[in-house]
């Protein structure tokens, strides 16, 4: 057979897609069930990291195994056992999608535009059965990117049991200190409401005093500002306040 | 040319980064740690010198109509392996290469060598040849990683030799370091040195 | 219509392929000495990736992403792993008709641009702009606009380094420091002076 014929030619290509797909898709079933777990193993160390319960040593899988999932329908702030499911995958796709709930410019202050209807927050029970830290996904707009984390709030469901940020792209070394254990540290017990129950946290430039401020991260003021935003508006009452009400109402 | 030659050259002497100017895309955007780095350098290490393996394993094989298609191929499918490969075994740093890893496709080192090697040398010179420009490509980035992430966050490899004072020491890091002109400037000093010693360049 | 505004405005100036991402950098050194051709490859890299990221955007949300084949029946299949090759390869199928047809339609255009098109499929901006769609879940509205607004963008900044090359031909740069050297710290400058538009919000 000649070098150029059609037919050689053709030939050469179909062998060669053959043998490609072959080896591209003998990887990926190999190591999707691992990639996978990589994920999921991800998101359950972020949210027992903002909730302050993960040690060096803490077996992720075991202590995430007591954590309860609860589906929050994000208008009337009710709550039902369920599945986190592929909510983390597809947060921009859920909340472009037709049941979203659309925020107006008033209430838009993390500037998302709309959220999902249902976003699950996860719960962790004392040995009495009693909540003892209430975790939720947060999100909001920072400099140059949204930031997608975790918010922990203590038994009292006020004070911060920790915030950690699992996804950004802020500046590194300025805004990317969000990532700063230290920085993370200062938020722990700082009170959300104030005595109006209204939000009272803020993010204040130098000498934070008082139980609800927190220090701003030098050299990063928008960054800082779009956390405070992403903090006011989901700790408000049309991110998860309604929610945090019924829970202290005695609901589950 | 010796065996042994075809596989130092290109790592000082004619290095792909620096003299030849070849894939510079990703040489510059995955260097603000030195860990990352690192994979990245493997990685592409790895692709180059395999795909000019395989490709001059085929080079007698292939009809000139599909050529560049057949490389492309090739190379895609070499890169979507190490991208499962390093998605699935490192996990922390897949998420910091982002769309880096899937860019080595567009390399233009991996086609280049591709072209002007491995279609015209047999399999194992072209391997060694992938391997030293793979080599050459990773020396630049581990000297531009290293620079970076020791003036920008005072640490190498995360650990902190120098403690910054948003962490309690004293070092004040030099921020510019991790954003993107930083990296430019060291290239071009880069380029500037080599042109000086190890090449003197006809402009 | 205004979130379309702001992310034009945004991957023009502020995620500048070139200037902040560092993609397309290839060509960009090399094809940047004479103002005239740098404007002929920047034309011609709007118009592939206004075309190329749109169609990727469908192909990866109407093909490859985890439960698009549902409507041929298969929901659970997540053909995402296979998307780099198939992406490069649209990229390839479409710069390659372009090319054919201009060269019968538009031949004026041809003559014009056809030099640059075999260059577009290996230009890393154009496969990136692709992946950072994927990546960032564009939908298609959003798409067609980042894929004009990128385009765009690093059309600005390759015409804008030729024309400083142009000016530091007649520089008198230290010795070894001239040429590539000295063209990498310009990029550098200017990406300095793109990170100036970050921060600005629409």
């Amino acid at each position: 057979m000649r070098r150029e014929s059609d037919l050689r030619t053709f030939l050469t290509a179909l062998v060669l897609a053959v043998v490609c797909s072959f080896f591209v898709a003998g990887a990926n079933v190999l190591l999707k069930p691992r990639q996978d777990m990589n994920r999921e193993l991800e998101r359950k160390k972020n949210i027992l990291l903002a909730a302050g319960v993960l040690k060096s040593d803490t077996d992720i899988n075991k202590a995430f195994g007591s954590v309860e999932t609860y589906l929050v329908d994000m208008k009337t702030g009710k709550a039902e056992k369920g599945d986190a499911g592929k909510y983390f995958e597809s947060i921009r796709r859920l909340a472009a999608s037709p049941d979203a709930v659309h925020l107006s410019r008033q209430q838009d202050i993390a500037v998302i535009k709309s959220i999902p209807a249902k976003i699950p927050v996860f719960i962790l029970r004392g040995a009495d059965g009693k909540i003892s830290k209430v975790v939720m996904p947060v999100y909001g707009s920072g400099l140059w990117s949204t930031m997608y984390g975790f918010m922990a709030l203590n038994s009292d469901l006020n004070s911060v049991s920790g915030i950690t940020f699992y996804e950004h792209g802020e500046t590194p070394g300025l805004g990317g200190e969000i990532d700063n254990p230290l920085w993370k540290a200062q938020w722990v017990d700082k009170k959300i409401y104030g005595n109006d129950g209204s939000v009272a946290l803020s993010i204040v430039k130098g000498g934070a005093h008082g139980e609800s401020q927190v220090d701003s991260l030098s050299g990063a003021t928008m960054t800082s500002r779009g956390v405070e935003n992403t903090v006011r508006f989901w700790m408000g009452q049309d991110g998860f306040g309604k929610y945090l009400n019924s829970l202290k109402q005695g609901g589950a | 040319m010796s065996a042994m030659k075809v596989f130092t050259d290109p790592i000082i002497k004619n290095n792909p980064i620096a003299v030849q100017v070849l894939g510079i895309c990703s040489t510059l955007a995955v260097t603000t740690k030195l860990e990352v780095t690192m994979v990245m350098a493997v990685s592409v290490m790895t692709v180059v010198a395999l795909s000019n393996l395989f490709l001059s394993m085929m080079r007698k094989l292939m009809p000139s109509s599909i050529r560049l298609i057949i490389e492309m191929t090739v190379v895609a499918t070499l890169v979507i392996i190490a991208d499962q490969i390093i998605k699935a075994y490192m996990f922390e740093i897949s998420k910091q290469l982002s769309v880096f890893m899937g860019l080595i496709i567009t390399n233009c080192i991996i086609m280049g060598r591709a072209e002007a090697y491995a279609i015209s040398n047999p399999p194992f010179r072209s391997f060694l040849d992938g391997l030293g420009n793979g080599a050459g490509y990773g020396l630049v980035l581990i000297i531009i990683a290293t620079i970076r992430e020791l003036i920008g966050s005072g640490k190498l490899f995360g650990l902190t030799l120098l403690p910054t004072v948003n962490s309690g020491g004293w070092y004040q890091p030099n921020g510019l370091f991790l954003l993107a002109p930083s990296a430019f400037f060291l290239i071009g000093i880069l380029i500037w040195i080599a042109r000086l010693t190890v090449v003197k360049a006809e402009d | 219509m205004e979130a379309y505004l702001s992310l034009f405005i945004k991957s023009i100036f502020i995620e500048n392929m070139a200037l902040s991402f560092f993609l397309g950098m290839c060509t960009f050194i090399a094809v940047s000495k004479k103002v005239e051709t740098a404007f002929g490859l920047g034309v011609a890299v709007v118009v592939v990736q206004a075309i190329t990221v749109p169609a990727n955007n469908l192909l990866y949300r109407f093909v490859l992403k985890e439960g698009a084949l549902t409507w041929a029946g298969f929901p659970d299949l997540d053909l995402g792993f296979i998307g780099l090759v198939t992406y490069i390869g649209l990229i390839a199928a479409i710069v390659q008709i372009l090319e054919m047809a201009l060269d019968k339609y538009v031949p004026s255009l041809y003559s014009a641009l056809g030099i640059f098109l075999p260059l577009i499929t290996v230009n890393c901006a154009i496969l990136g702009g692709s992946l950072f769609m994927v990546q960032r879940d564009y939908s298609f509205g959003e798409s067609v606009v980042f894929g004009l607004g990128s385009g765009i963008g690093w059309a600005l900044a390759i015409v804008t380094m030729a024309g400083i090359r142009d000016r530091i031909k007649y520089a008198d740069t230290p010795r070894g420091l001239g040429g590539m050297g000295i063209t990498f710290i310009t990029a550098g400058i200017m990406a300095i002076a793109f990170m100036l538009f970050s921060g600005i919000k629409l």
